[in-house]
């Protein structure tokens, strides 16, 4: 499974770096030691930062949830002229369609923490946190967090990007009318 | 230990032998403490406190007694404060590593393209974003079955994609799924052809694109083939009706060659095929719309003609599109309301904005019910929503005269002359306007205008018919019969004469 998360992750090597910049970023900000800061190595830090462990809540939940919110948001707008241009419109031979495609593909495909991570959120939050709101509130990003994390140590990330890009013309198709509409 | 072994008083033993285990060794290291202390070893005490993680041993010495808050926030292993800030809460060794990394170069030129690229992504979407959203409209009237107004829709996409000089493909694609669902056979056929490459239309997203091309190439190339074994007779009447059905049979499962635009099949015997032309198979459905327009011609029982339409309809959504109001029409005229009620519903799921539904519902307020006025509503209700369409004031040009026929029709049955003769003035209008007047039409807004005194009208007509010359065009019986007070203009509205399909 190491060397097919490995691929996956050179396969989609832009969101990797990305996402790893994003979370040396979050490091940096919430002034936690970095261990190894390489964007670019053939491990299963590839994505990732090698960081010491956590133990302040913010920080944690930072940690996960900013990489994971930027890389998302840039995906999106990245896929939204990949997917719209090249599966809706058809449209081949836009060559700068098929490098948004690839490039949301990657961004999507690098969203969610490492597993290490996953478990730190949760120790700080539900096994050593107290506050009934906070644990509330993270809860949901929790679960998404340690779902994406398991699928992403299966590479299987990959296809939901995949996927997700698929359906990115079908959201824009709720709103983006209207949208239209209203201005026009 | 073996799986049978595994019980719960075996796992309790084991529990109590680590236990003793833990307290043995616990008494070995503060013996062992105790004998460094006496020799003086306290740096390597220090070690064995953390080693050990005892935290009573570590509470001994006061050195290490400092209070968790005093400790790196970081690490917190070493005191926090450094010599140049001693109010840091990391130690020295935790500061110096959190500065020796810094960005990687890779990533930071990584995270600029991406988010160029985004930018970039954002503003092409929001020039492609009028495509994009007439597209989506489109979409969704094809769904509902409103297919003018996806046309519209659709059209309205072209327009702007046109602006950008963008090749669209599916945008093709969809427009040409219109046309196909409004019958309009050569303008989808010309569409897929012109603007999506073959290679392209080859690509398993274009599998309906190619069913429809072929769909559509195939009933374009039945027909013309038919039409020329039609050529042969000069026209078609009880004398050679049989033989001309029997041409027709003859031509089922036969093949028809079609290249550079000529076409020919099996039974031309000056043609030898050469492998580089199309080959196409008879398709069953022409040949059957062929039959029923022979035997409608020569006045055949309707259950011969509703047999032709069935079979045509049975094997192509195209023909079934095509000859639904057919067969809904002839129903309703021979008494079969409740299969002409049913086509009528599936005629309105496949096109919502025709005038089919409406001229079919009204045919069965006259015929079957005698509610005329509703008759008259339900034509006027179609009218009104065809004129609300994008291109209503060209469709119903087009395609409104049936409806106001219908309306006179019902008019007549509900002895309302002067209104009937306005909607039949509106039919006859429509139908000059598209060059496609009938004899129906004519005769009809002649025998209105003699009804209601509008004789100016209807010596214009005969005047037109005279100059002409051409007795083919004169007027019909009815009109003379009428003008002999031999039939009522009730009696021909109720003949099924007058119902414009």
């Amino acid at each position: 499974m190491r060397i097919v998360y490995i691929i996956v992750k050179l396969i989609t090597l832009p969101g990797a770096v990305t996402h790893a910049f994003f979370e040396h970023m979050c490091c940096r900000a919430s002034k936690i030691l970095v261990d190894d800061a390489r964007v670019i190595q053939a491990t299963e830090m590839l994505s990732h930062v090698d960081h010491e462990l956590i133990r302040r809540r913010g920080a944690s939940f930072d940690i996960c949830f900013i990489p994971f919110f930027l890389n998302l948001v840039l995906g999106f707008l990245t896929l939204s002229h990949g997917a719209v241009t090249v599966y809706y419109f058809a449209r081949y031979n836009d060559i700068f369609a098929w490098v948004c495609l690839y490039l949301g593909i990657s961004l999507c495909t690098n969203l969610f923490p490492q597993l290490e991570d996953v478990m730190m959120l949760k120790e700080n939050f539900f096994v050593n946190g107290k506050g009934k709101i906070s644990r509330v509130l993270v809860a949901p990003c929790y679960g998404i967090f340690l779902c994406g994390a398991y699928l992403e140590k299966f590479g299987l990330t990959l296809i939901t990007s995949i996927a997700f890009s698929f359906a990115v013309p079908y959201i824009y198709g709720w709103f983006a009318p209207s949208l239209y509409n209203l201005f026009i | 230990m073996s799986d049978e072994n595994k019980t719960p008083e075996n796992g309790q033993s084991v529990h109590d032998e680590m236990e003793e285990l833990a307290r043995v060794f616990k008494e070995e290291l503060d013996k062992a403490i105790k004998d460094a202390e006496e020799a003086n070893i306290i740096d390597d005490i220090e070690n064995i406190r953390v080693e050990g993680y005892d935290p009573k041993a570590l509470s001994r010495d006061p050195k290490n007694t400092a209070a968790k808050e005093e400790l790196c926030e970081c690490c917190g292993e070493r005191p926090r404060g450094t010599e140049k800030n001693p109010n840091s809460p990391f130690c020295s060794e935790c500061e110096k590593n959190l500065e020796k990394y810094p960005y990687d170069y890779k990533g930071v030129v990584g995270l600029m393209v991406t988010v160029g690229v985004a930018l970039c992504a954002i503003v092409l979407f929001a020039i492609n974003l009028p495509v994009f959203a007439n597209m989506k409209q489109g979409d969704k009237a094809l769904g509902d079955g409103k297919l003018y107004t996806a046309l519209a829709k659709y059209e309205r996409a072209i327009s702007a994609a046109d602006d950008m000089e963008a090749d669209m493909y599916n945008l093709y694609a969809k427009r040409a799924e219109a046309e196909y669902k409004l019958l309009d056979m050569s303008s989808a056929l010309m569409d897929i052809e012109e603007n999506i490459p073959e290679g392209v239309r080859k690509l398993p997203v274009f599998r309906g694109v190619r069913a429809m091309h072929e769909d559509t190439a195939l009933m374009q190339v039945s027909a013309a083939a038919i039409q020329n074994h039609l050529n042969d007779f000069v026209t078609i009447s009880d004398e050679n009706y049989d033989e001309v059905i029997a041409m027709l049979d003859s031509l089922s499962g036969k093949k028809i060659y079609e290249k550079d635009g000529a076409i020919y099949d099996e039974t031309d015997e000056d043609y030898t095929p050469d492998g580089t032309e199309n080959v196409y198979i008879y398709d069953e459905g022409w040949l059957n719309i062929y039959k029923y327009s022979a035997a409608q011609y020569c006045e055949k029982d309707e259950e011969t003609v509703i047999t032709y339409l069935e079979k045509a309809a049975e094997n192509s959504e195209y023909l079934d599109r095509l000859v639904s109001p057919l067969l809904a029409a002839t129903y309703v005229g021979t008494g079969n309301y409740e299969k002409g009620a049913e086509l009528a519903e599936k005629i309105r799921k496949h096109n919502a904005e025709g005038t089919d539904y409406y001229l079919i519902t009204s045919m069965l307020y006259r015929y079957r019910d005698k509610d005329f006025q509703k008759g008259v509503d339900i034509c006027q209700e179609g009218l009104d929503m065809v004129k609300s369409l994008t291109s209503g004031d060209e469709l119903v040009v087009q395609i409104g005269y049936y409806l106001s026929m219908q309306k006179a029709l019902n008019y007549i049955m509900l002895d309302d002359l002067e209104n009937a003769y306005e909607a039949v003035t509106e039919c006859f209008d429509y139908q000059n306007e598209a060059y496609n007047l009938t004899v129906q039409t004519r005769d009809m807004y002649a025998m209105l205008a003699l009804a209601t005194g509008d004789s100016d009208t209807f010596n214009g007509l005969e005047e037109e018919i005279a100059e002409y010359g051409d007795e083919s065009i004169a007027f019909s019986s009815d009109v003379t019969d009428y003008k002999d007070g031999k039939i009522t203009l009730q009696e021909l509205a109720q003949s099924g004469r007058y119902d414009l399909i």
